[in-house]
């Protein structure tokens, strides 16, 4: 076929697809909608990237993905795609995808100072075998540990999670939703106590208004934003509120945009619960039904190391806890509505407006919205909450208002927490692969948890162990400090991801007594900063299931094969743990409770224990690879999925059957009886509602959600006279996170090839500065180089410049502090103190 | 090689403004319009641009709302180079 035949079909498939999403059939495309060009074997599968969760259609030929098309017949995104997911058939194809392990080594052997040298896989789980026993004999399971992440499939995590939680009984297992996600899982358990949004997608076609804070969605959430754009183009009287701490591209469609200095969020969002109060507009019958009133622990520091000067000053500082009187930070008190009310009272709008520096007409039209019983409101929010050192507090305001007005839980009414990552949701939260979590929000904390997930798991009582693991921060602190000296990476650019880089990420990986994993199908900052780097396969090169922010479980059959010899990271969980004797992990006396278990391996125990290894070969996806399953000898993703499920079955997180997954374009837990629930706690929509409940919040003893209130307290660090402005770092529509995939997308790289700061002109014309000039800025932290931008997408407010964090020769996080929610332990990316100077 | 289907949100009463503009942007071909503004486009590589640039210039177009990409189709065997990546 001629190169200009295949363009012409390639543009008769392309226009097909494009007027299908639009609802209509063209004349010149009717044919082709019917016969496919090319020989192209089309599948359904879900984008690599967001939390939002797209349909994508995956077309393969001669074991290549060659194109990509939105699915129509995804509920999701009908049809459309980002211009991320447009790309997404490249990813996979980056001239420097790893193919063979490769290991530091000096005259044969491993050496810390050595160069890359491949090896066998067999030779690099033997070093690794080696360095996790001696760090376990030495100083027991808290000096193993792995990260792992939101982009790992759903049975990953779960390989993962048991490996460590139950193998090594080691609790040092986080996520990179720690960064990402923890403060709203924390705001849901405490208003809710259960996790993730009671709402759905489907609310953006029955809502009246939108308000976003703290969430750029026409560039992180792209889809779902076009779907909001429809409906506030179509639906009369629809009105969108955007609140940031500068300008992006959201307030285009924005008919209230407001500007707030940052960490006045609380501030404004408790001026909403005030004004509701003082003008008579609480939902006075639903507040009595459903819900009690608490008060929160103050005081409560930056989940900083417990030496800085800002811990040793807070009074109720996580590291003081039920010491002298100090109080659990994520602790609160029950109060009364008129103590709330006391509370809420001196958050005035001339107060607010003050602090915030937002115009108090805006502030005021904003609350009137919410205040009004006849308009359905629903409330966005993704890292400007999350990423906040009152990040959970943040989460739990947003709740108080929607409580308070009775706007939840039902169509187009209810708060919405976004997620950055495709498995955020369905992999780190529902899996369980956090420090302090087992499946299906149990926690590692609570014997009776403990004890049920040691009889799904068939473990000798006591095998889990009670106390929390090392969260994302503190690894790297414990790193540094060489307690945790055998540590494993997947499925994610931790190095260049996390604060405080050079403090403690870099020199916590480099220190000679720690050995170092870093599983990732690319040479990105992370891997490049280990002692031994693990070839992925990734995406389409294995069977996957991914969980995206309204709680939609999505699978997808393995397309293609990996390149060379990179294998998934379920491969690489699962083969390692046959290099352990039980002898070797646990305790004899652990061992007599179940002697059963003598002489054999983790993999015996854990994996070939009569429930994962259950389902044969023969019901693997017909007419599709599945290296892992062949490689085992069973269904090894069913098995996995099936033995999670029973986690959740009968207990609020129900998942529907394997095979069912493989047929839908995704379900919504709960799936009771192969249905799925588009709004939890009201009747009618949640199978867990009982009929004359009306609504109920079941995830709390009482049936009562919380409305907590949660007061304004400074961030970590403010800009003063020698660091005069306020960071913020985030992301850009054509890369996703750090760029490890959408960099190597050569059209992506050059559409957006290198980081910019954006700075307000003032203030660049204040220091001298020209638009394109180099620049140097400079945190108590560290530097970055780098050039001044001010005009472009975003428009910063004086005294703040933003800067994307996607590019690896501009390391962002040498700038940042670790400072977090001391609940939540989620790193605050958007406020650090800063200057910029010219080179 | 890229060759890619947008579907491309104008605001309902400037569709006709879009779609006269859409012709100075090399590499796009409008297929048809649909109800509420919608406009169904076609990009491909152009000797001096990729699809995506006329992308970018269609959402810099006055009157344009959104535009979605919806298929995506390219020849494998024309990749070109990663970016450069810098050891930490």
């Amino acid at each position: 076929m001629s190169e200009q035949t295949r363009r012409d079909t390639m543009k008769l498939a392309a226009v097909a697809a494009t007027a299908a999403a639009a609802g209509v059939t063209l004349p010149e495309t009717a044919e082709a909608q019917v016969t496919r060009p090319d020989g192209i074997r089309w599948d359904k599968g879900v984008c690599r990237f967001c939390g939002t969760g797209c349909g994508v259609l995956v077309g393969v030929k001669g074991g290549k993905v060659v194109a990509t098309q939105g699915d129509p017949d995804a509920p999701v995104n009908r049809g459309l795609n980002c211009i991320k997911g447009y790309f997404l058939s490249k990813i996979m194809y980056g001239e420097d995808r790893l193919t063979r392990p490769l290991l530091r080594m000096k005259n044969g052997k491993f050496d810390k100072t050595g160069d890359f040298t491949p090896i066998t896989w067999s030779q690099a789980f033997e070093i690794m075998a080696e360095k996790w026993k001696a760090a376990l004999k030495k100083s027991g399971p808290s000096a193993v540990g792995m990260f792992g992440s939101g982009q790992w499939t759903i049975w990953e995590g779960y390989a993962a999670a048991k490996l460590y939680k139950a193998g090594f009984r080691s609790n040092n297992l986080d996520p990179n939703a720690r960064h990402c996600m923890a403060s709203a899982v924390a705001g849901f358990m405490r208003t809710f106590g259960i996790d993730e949004p009671m709402g759905c997608y489907d609310d953006v076609e029955h809502a009246d208004a939108f308000v976003l804070w703290g969430a750029n969605m026409a560039e992180m959430h792209p889809i779902l934003w076009s779907r909001l754009t429809d409906r506030r183009l179509t639906h009369e009287g629809c009105e969108v509120h955007v609140l940031s701490t500068f300008e992006h591209r959201s307030f285009e469609l924005a008919d209230n945009g407001m500007i707030f200095v940052p960490q006045t969020d609380l501030a404004i969002l408790n001026y909403i619960a005030n004004y509701i109060i003082q003008n008579g507009a609480v939902n006075e019958d639903f507040v009595k039904k459903h819900v009690a009133f608490a008060h929160t622990v103050e005081d409560i520091g930056y989940g900083l190391r417990p030496t800085h000067p800002l811990e040793v000053a807070a009074k109720n500082a996580s590291h003081k806890a039920g010491q002298g009187g100090a109080l659990d930070p994520a602790g609160m008190r029950d109060i009364t509505f008129d103590q709330y009310k006391e509370q809420v009272a001196k958050y005035t709008l001339d107060y607010t407006a003050k602090l915030s520096g937002v115009e108090p007409e805006k502030l005021l039209r904003m609350a009137k919205l919410y205040a009004d019983p006849k308009k359905k409101i629903v409330s966005y929010w993704t890292m400007g909450f999350n990423q906040h050192a009152r990040g959970t507090w943040v989460n739990n305001l947003a709740y108080n208002i929607h409580l308070l007005t009775g706007k939840i839980s039902e169509p187009g009414n209810g708060p919405f927490s976004l997620t950055g990552q495709p498995s955020a949701c369905g992999t780190a939260r529902e899996v369980g692969t956090f420090a302090h979590r087992l499946p299906a929000d149990l926690v590692v904390t609570n014997p009776q948890h403990r004890a049920f997930s040691e009889k799904i798991w068939q473990l000798p009582e006591g095998t889990l162990p009670g106390n929390i693991g090392y969260h994302a921060v503190v690894q790297h602190r414990m790193l540094k400090d060489g307690k945790l000296n055998a540590y494993w990476v997947q499925c994610t650019n931790n190095m260049q991801t996390a604060p405080n880089m050079n403090g403690e990420g870099l020199p916590g990986y480099r220190n000679p007594d720690n050995f170092i994993v870093v599983s990732d199908p690319y040479p990105t900052v992370t891997a490049m900063a280990a002692d031994l780097i693990l070839p992925t396969a990734m995406w389409m090169e294995k069977e996957g299931a991914y969980g995206n922010a309204e709680r939609r479980s999505q699978f997808w059959r393995q397309q293609v094969k990996p390149p060379g010899e990179a294998r998934s990271d379920l491969w690489q969980v699962v083969e390692f743990s046959k290099y352990f004797k039980v002898e070797e992990v646990w305790p004899e006396e652990l061992i007599a409770k179940k002697p059963e278990v003598r002489g054999k391996t983790l993999y015996d125990v854990l994996y070939a224990n009569g429930a994962v290894n259950k389902f044969p070969l023969a019901e693997l996806q017909q007419d599709f690879d599945n290296d892992e399953s062949n490689a085992f000898g069973f269904y090894l993703q069913k098995g996995l999925f099936e033995e999670y499920a029973a986690f959740g079955r009968g207990h609020g997180h129900d998942l529907g059957p394997f095979e069912l997954y493989h047929k839908a374009r995704g379900l919504r837990w709960p799936v009771v009886d192969g249905k799925e629930t588009l709004w939890r706690f009201r009747e009618g929509y949640d199978p867990y509602v009982k009929a004359g409940e009306g609504v109920k919040f079941y995830g709390k003893p009482d049936g009562r959600a919380r409305i907590i209130f949660c007061p304004y307290e400074p961030a970590a660090e403010s800009p003063d006279k020698d660091y005069d402005m306020w960071l913020c770092t985030g992301r850009v529509l054509e890369h996703w996170h750090s760029g490890s995939m959408t960099r190597r997308v050569p059209e992506l790289h050059r559409s957006y090839p290198t980081a910019q700061l954006f700075m307000h002109p003032d203030d660049a014309q204040q220091r001298g500065l020209r638009r394109g000039q180099s620049v140097k800025v400079i945190t108590r932290r560290g530097e970055v180089l780098t050039r001044v931008e001010t005009r472009g997408r975003n428009k910063m407010p004086v005294g703040l410049v933003f800067i994307p964090f996607f590019d690896e020769a501009q390391l962002v996080n040498k700038l940042t502090l670790d400072a977090t929610c001391p609940i939540s332990k989620e790193t605050d990316f958007k406020k650090a103190a800063c200057k910029v100077v010219p080179i | 090689m890229n060759v890619c289907g947008v579907l491309v949100h104008a605001v309902p009463a400037r569709a006709d403004e879009v779609a006269r503009a859409l012709e100075d942007i090399p590499g796009s071909e409008l297929h048809g319009t649909a109800e509420g503004g919608r406009l169904i486009v076609t990009l491909e590589d152009t000797a001096h641009a990729t699809a995506i640039d006329g992308l970018a210039a269609i959402h810099r177009l006055p009157g344009v709302v959104a535009a979605a990409l919806v298929y995506h189709g390219f020849d494998p065997d024309r990749g070109s180079a990663a970016p450069p990546v810098m050891e930490a």
